[in-house]
């Protein structure tokens, strides 16, 4: 893990929505940084405006893949970001999905608005090794269908069949011809095993709160169930204590953790 | 009663055309303005694709409804649970928890 940000390239920058984009990120020299687990996130820096938190949405080698939304100063400038800007890397992060305990069991994805891309790496190893899984189901919420990222893997993973893919929107517009709710309502209709499930959730606190609650309504087991959080997590290290949660500094003991070892800290409003 | 099928939720918006508000799907209730007074429908339901249901004349079961309690009680538990269910999602939907939040 590196303590100060190693110089990344933007080798490649796509729009994924009006104010989301992906990053691809090749290192600029000849320092590297040790390999991302799917889960895990890095702390990208934007000279001159600060570091942000991103979740890695893809690894291939040195490179790095980044989907980033704009929604401040920092996430405004590595959006901005053409290729050939270099940006500073620090990372990996934090803690990462459980794929072990994925072996064998049924898979349900839960992605709620820009939780897919902290998934995506789940579902690429899945699809790497297909037949080690029971059957997989990548459930995706967003907000209008201008706010789906991916648009072209979820048609390719559609397509391809290897997993069920089910999305949702809240606000449709009027070429939408899909699904219309809350992505909840996508877990009462997905089909698993409920008893060999394993789930994994990334969204807002609030969707994956109903979306667990949804899940074991259909007979997850609590200790089935994942979730990744997402506190102000800015040192990385869990030193600065602006993403501690009760007893967890969120960007080392999280930002992946099972559902029920965080369920009553989430309830508590003044955290 | 969606036995199997898609059915959209619509309601027309001057300006807009229809909207859809919500879809329903295998399984799904659709209606219970059969069950309460004026026994008058606020929006409309479009089928998608082909879609087959069981549908029950209103009249007749309020009927017997109020002639079989038991059988009322059975059938307001298991409305009240979609009723419950759809108000949760409606509230959700307010929330706009898709905003600008960290994972929105």
């Amino acid at each position: 893990m590196a303590d100060v940000p190693i110089p990344f390239r933007v080798a490649d920058r796509r729009a994924e929505t009006h104010d989301t984009w992906t990053l691809r990120l090749e290192p600029a020299g000849g320092d590297a940084l040790p390999a991302f687990a799917p889960g895990q996130f890095a702390m990208l820096y934007a000279f001159g405006a600060g570091e942000a938190p991103i979740s890695v949405a893809g690894t291939a080698g040195a490179t790095l893949t980044h989907t980033v939304r704009s929604v401040g100063a920092v996430t405004r400038a590595l959006c901005a970001a053409a290729p050939g800007d270099v940006v500073g890397v620090r990372g990996p992060f934090g803690t990462a999905w459980p794929l072990a305990a994925l072996a064998g069991r049924d898979v349900v994805l839960v992605a709620g608005g820009l939780g897919l891309p902290p998934l995506r790496p789940v579902l690429e190893a899945i699809l790497a090794d297909r037949d080690r899984y029971g059957l997989v189901s990548l459930l995706y919420g967003a907000r209008t269908p201008a706010d789906l990222v991916y648009a072209a893997d979820l048609e390719s993973w559609r397509t391809d069949g290897a997993v069920t893919v089910a999305v949702t929107v809240d606000a449709p517009d009027e070429t939408w011809a899909g699904s219309v709710g809350v992505v909840t309502r996508l877990v009462e209709r997905a089909a698993f095993d409920a008893g060999n499930t394993v789930a994994l959730i990334c969204g807002p606190e609030v969707m994956m709160r109903f979306t667990a609650a949804a899940l074991r309504d259909r007979g997850v087991a609590p200790d089935a169930i994942w979730v990744s959080l997402e506190r102000g997590m800015t040192c990385g290290t869990g030193h600065c204590g602006h993403c501690q949660l009760g007893r967890l500094f969120v960007c080392k003991d999280g930002p992946v953790v099972r559902h029920d070892t965080v369920e009553a800290l989430l309830r508590v409003a003044e955290l | 009663m969606l036995r199997r099928g898609t059915v959209a939720i619509e309601t027309h918006v001057p300006g807009r055309g229809p909207v859809r508000l919500e879809t329903l799907h295998d399984g799904d209730v659709l209606g219970w303005s059969w069950l309460v007074p004026p026994y008058r429908t606020s929006f409309d339901a479009r089928a998608l694709r082909t879609t087959r249901v069981v549908s029950v004349d209103g009249a007749c079961l309020r009927a017997r409804c109020e002639t079989d309690p038991a059988l009322g009680y059975a059938l307001l538990r298991l409305l009240a649970a979609v009723w419950v269910s759809r108000l949760e999602d409606a509230r959700l939907r307010l929330l706009d928890m898709y905003g600008k939040g960290p994972h929105g």
